[in-house]
């Protein structure tokens, strides 16, 4: 469903993706892990639209669809959600109205109908009991006064709702205790299914525990050096990512 | 040394007879009348050189005569010119260019519970209260707007509301100009609340079509020991229009008075703000929003004076503009000498949406007591660039996610309103006058 092919980007004459290739099927969850700096979060805004990367080569396939064409919002609408690994604050608007924007407006480029009002609150009600997101965070604005727990679980929860083909998750586990941890791999074990993609870029082994993968690559300087089986990830978390960032050097 | 006289000022000197013949007889008035005539023959209309007018040059910006309205019109007001407030259970008095239309108002209930003088009648019988507190507030310095209004003034009401008594339900003025002629409306309201009074007063100002006029209304607020008035006025004249306004008010001991003004239309606005605590333990809070676009200009030049101890006083402006369209904010808290403890809060925030636009702030703290707490800022910026491209990342098209953003600007001006049904109908305001500015272009 996601085809990567020799992808380059810059930012401001700064060459940060160097050559990435990957594929990813329905129903594979692939892990990207790698040392901070790698390129890791670029690759991920990238994929999801941020326009501050000049891409000075290679494409990127969805769907058999040209991604790197389309707006963010239409990669939305297409199925594409990006779990940010610093979820923005916005002020004034309220999580609710936001999700409901988001499901509608996701929609409405769909060509469907929208969803009535009574239905999306079911729909949200569920999905937020699932990962503990309380009513209290649902009122309030999105992200605001949010600790970095609660951010990672709404994330999740807009994941859910938004009920998207290819997952990409940035760091979702950085800043989560062990009990939050298993309250957000669980939220995303539930959304495994042969139908969709899943991208979990981590730093760290240890979410991997809870969420295993089918193929975990390393991305060193902006190139995937390496690719194998979830034992990859195991050793990467014995040897650490030294021999990597040599690698880059 | 003397000026050429620009035509409008022309118009304005030409007028002052025959408004004498026509306008509301009032005995005990003619000598401010007088004074305004005097004074205004003197200076004409403010221009840049006055400081207070640096961005705002009315010489310039009425480039015609604009003659008063002294008589009424019967004009229709078309369906399309709705209140915001429509929805809301209130009394409502509405006037329709510059006078009072009892059959269009509905505020019986209100007379019940308050005194209230149409000011579009003889005034020679009027009360004493009315004598005494009319054109008071602030007398200090002349200005030419204010002179204008005392001199042509054709319609407005005064209400008294008695010591104790909370009036049942919000009471709106709608101000409605059909812009069929250039001329000048001139509209008065004056509160006077007796201690431990309540009132929600809302002020609209709505142009119908796209004709140029001046609208110039004057708001005046006393309120008694321990009295509360909330305030909230929307101005949305035509596009061309001219809309100049004084608000003044007058804060007791222990009461609070408690302000929205919002400005979404006019070519041009002019907001004289100016409120004075004069009693101990006062608050007063002064919230304001711009919407402007196209080539809209709005200057707000706002005065607090904590005249005596223990006050507090609170402004917040948050201003967007688009396209070519210009914002300025002069706010100017004053602490007298005996004004210990005084706490005073000021933020004014712009918002630019083009390149194009521009926003000035002048921010002016004159302390004249050691004991006090006064905070001042001022912040101008674009759209948050990771907050929008949050949004579009969850599906919402970027026109969408710009209005959310500009509603949640906007809507911490309007969440300094207390009435949750009242703030709800002004953000929903809000956001009719954005979507239908995105229709536009
Ligand atoms: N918008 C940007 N402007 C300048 N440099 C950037 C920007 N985004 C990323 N970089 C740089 O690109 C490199 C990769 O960053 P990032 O993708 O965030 O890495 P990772 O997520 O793997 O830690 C870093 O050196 C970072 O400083
Ligand atoms: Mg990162």
């Amino acid at each position: 469903m996601l085809e990567i092919k020799n992808l380059h980007a810059k930012v401001e004459d700064q060459p940060i993706l160097r050559g990435i290739d990957l594929t990813v099927n329905p129903g594979e969850v692939h892990a990207i892990m790698g040392p901070n700096g790698s390129g890791k979060s670029t690759l991920s805004h990238v994929l999801a639209g941020r326009d501050d990367y000049e891409i000075t080569e290679g494409s990127v396939s969805y769907k058999g669809e040209d991604l790197l064409e389309m707006e963010p919002e239409e990669r939305a609408a297409h199925g594409l959600f990006l779990a940010f690994q610093y979820p923005i604050e916005i002020p004034g608007v309220a999580t609710m109205t936001f999700l409901k924007t988001a499901v509608n407006s996701q929609r409405k480029l769909r060509g469907e109908d929208e969803l009535a009002t009574p239905d999306f609150m079911k729909l949200v009600r569920e999905k937020a009991d699932q990962l503990k997101v309380s009513q209290d965070m649902l009122r309030r604005s999105v992200n605001v006064g949010f600790s970095g727990g609660e951010k990672k679980r709404a994330e999740i929860l807009q994941m859910a709702v938004l009920d998207p083909t290819l997952c990409v998750l940035d760091e979702t586990d950085s800043g989560l205790d062990i009990d939050a941890l298993r309250v957000v791999a669980d939220g995303v074990n539930a959304l495994r299914g042969p139908d969709r993609g899943m991208v979990i870029i981590t730093h760290y082994q240890r979410l991997l525990n809870y969420i295993v993968p089918d193929h975990v690559h390393v991305l060193s300087a902006g190139k995937i050096v390496r690719s194998g089986g979830k034992e990859l990830a195991l050793e990467l978390e014995e040897s650490g990512y030294a021999a990597y960032e040599a690698d880059a050097a | 040394m003397s000026i050429q006289r620009s035509e409008a000022e022309t118009a304005y000197l030409e007028a002052f007879a025959e408004a004498g013949e026509v306008l509301p007889k009032a005995q005990w008035l003619e000598p401010a009348r007088q004074a305004a005539r005097d004074s205004f023959a003197e200076t004409g209309l403010p221009h840049r050189r006055d400081e207070a007018w640096r961005w705002t040059d009315l010489r310039t910006v009425l480039d015609t005569g604009f003659p008063p309205a002294l008589t009424g019109s019967q004009s229709e007001v078309p369906a399309g010119v709705k209140s915001p407030f429509t929805a809301l259970d209130r009394h409502v008095i509405m006037f329709v260019d510059g006078h009072l239309r009892a059959e269009l108002s509905d505020y019986e209930g209100l007379c019940g519970a308050a005194q209230c003088v149409c000011i579009d009648e003889d005034l020679d019988d009027a009360p004493q209260w009315l004598r005494e507190k009319f054109g008071s507030a602030f007398t200090d310095e002349h200005d030419a707007v204010s002179a204008l209004n005392t001199v042509f003034l054709t319609g407005g009401i005064a209400i008294s509301v008695p010591a104790g008594t909370k009036v049942d339900k919000p009471v709106e003025l709608i101000f409605v100009n059909t812009g069929t002629e250039p001329q000048t409306l001139n509209t008065r309201c004056l509160l006077v609340l007796g201690d431990g009074a309540e009132i929600t007063l809302l002020e609209t100002h709505l142009g119908v079509g796209d004709g140029r006029y001046v609208a110039n209304s004057w708001t005046e607020v006393f309120l008694g020991t321990g009295a509360r008035a909330e305030h909230i006025k929307v101005q949305n004249e035509t596009a061309s229009a001219v809309h100049l306004a004084n608000t003044h008010s007058v804060i007791g001991a222990g009461a609070t008075f408690n302000s929205l003004c919002l400005s979404a239309g006019a070519q041009t606005t002019r907001n004289q703000i100016k409120s004075r605590l004069d009693g101990e333990g006062g608050h007063v809070g002064i919230a304001g929003a711009y919407m402007l676009s196209d080539r809209q200009h709005c200057d707000t030049a706002l005065m607090v004076d904590h005249a005596v101890p223990e006050c507090t006083s609170g402004e917040l402006f948050k201003c967007v503009m688009d396209d070519h369209a210009r914002g300025i904010f002069q706010g100017k808290i004053i602490v007298r000498p005996d004004a210990q403890k005084t706490d005073g809060m000021q933020m004014t925030q712009g918002l630019l949406l083009s390149e194009t636009a521009e926003f000035d702030a002048k921010p002016e703290l004159e302390i004249f007591a050691d004991d006090v707490r006064c905070t001042h800022g001022a912040t101008c910026g674009e759209l948050d660039e990771d907050q929008m491209f949050y949004l579009r990342s969850r599906g919402i098209p970027a026109d969408e996610a710009k209005s959310l953003l500009i509603a949640a600007f906007i809507g911490e001006a309007v969440d300094e309103i207390e009435s949750e049904e009242i703030r709800d109908l002004v953000k929903a305001y809000v956001a009719e006058l954005r979507d239908g500015a995105g229709d536009g272009s």
